[in-house]
């Protein structure tokens, strides 16, 4: 019954489903958990947008 | 050679990008406000690659203009929040590695200032910091250091004192500075006539992961501020057990 209605919640309010998470809360407290990770995705990050640009040739 | 560029350039432009998504990485998950702003910009710019992809007709225009005009209506909606981050961004973080919450004694001090502050009716804000950083309301604050107990408290709140206006942030075992300000909440489902001291609560609870206990000095109640919520406790063992949860 609970995922059913959260299935619901999904389809006809798909926002508000989405700030239920308590994503940046979630998100902020992992990153003041662990500061190095700040750096390991900005490493990632940094990967893929040189990959796009570099290798996938793609203009900004 | 790496795909016909310079070696030495590929690395510098690394470096370059790379230190510009750290600035970005930590603007963004100083503040709460920001990263739930952040995220809702990532769904739309999402959605508008979708609708562009399958050459949905309608969504594809409309968000296509939401995704143009929404960073200079963020900029503008958002300018406190955006101006804090920046200043956090460049400032040190003055605690340790680990985050380290207060012990037993520090737990009960605070209760029994609060219940014995609620029976006088004397107005009191004391902020508990978790893994948010509040140094950046503590700098324009009278600095403290000192140990949390009971009696430093009271002497804090007592009226017609030098401190007794503002907030008290506690750190670990220790009253980081007292007389801080916050950025009062304009959270429209509270009564209007919600006083600038609770609203100040429950501004630093909705863009920090601290904890607030606000004594009113009109009705002496106690009420905790968490999350961007309130809840209001009379109750001695209520408040210990709240407080409990949050210094675990």
């Amino acid at each position: 019954m609970k995922i059913l209605r959260k299935i619901i919640t999904l389809i006809f309010e798909p926002l508000k489903a989405l700030s239920n998470r308590n994503i940046a809360e979630k998100t902020s407290s992992y990153f003041a958990k662990n500061k190095w990770m700040v750096y390991v995705l900005a490493f990632v990050i940094t990967m893929a947008i040189l990959f796009i640009t570099y290798v996938l040739n793609v203009s900004w | 050679m790496f795909l016909g560029v310079p070696i030495w350039k590929v690395i510098v432009d690394t470096y370059f990008v790379w230190v510009l998504v750290v600035f970005l990485l930590k603007f963004l998950i100083s503040n709460k406000r920001m990263l739930s702003i952040a995220a809702s910009f990532i769904l739309i710019y999402v959605l508008a690659l979708i609708a562009n992809y399958f050459d949905l007709l309608i969504s594809s225009k409309v968000l296509s203009y939401l995704a143009e005009w929404l960073p200079i209506l963020i900029i503008v909606v958002m300018a406190p929040d955006i101006r804090r981050s920046l200043e956090f961004v460049w400032k040190a973080d003055t605690r340790g590695e680990n985050v380290v919450m207060g012990s037993e004694r520090t737990k009960h001090a605070i209760v029994d200032a609060a219940m014995y502050l609620s029976t006088q009716q004397i107005g009191a804000l004391i902020t508990i910091e978790k893994h948010n950083t509040l140094d950046q309301y503590a700098e324009r604050a009278i600095m403290m250091n000192s140990e949390v107990s009971k009696e430093v408290l009271i002497n804090i709140f007592t009226p017609n004192t030098p401190l007794h206006d503002g907030a008290v942030i506690i750190r670990g075992d220790s009253i980081l500075c007292a007389a801080a300000y916050f950025v009062l909440s304009d959270n429209q489902s509270f009564e209007k006539t919600t006083g600038s001291r609770h609203r100040a609560g429950l501004g630093i609870s909705e863009i920090t992961d601290s904890l607030t206990v606000i004594v009113s000095e009109e009705t002496g109640n106690v009420s905790i501020a968490v999350e961007g919520i309130m809840l209001k406790i009379n109750d001695r063992d209520k408040l210990m057990e709240y407080i409990n949860m949050f210094m675990k």
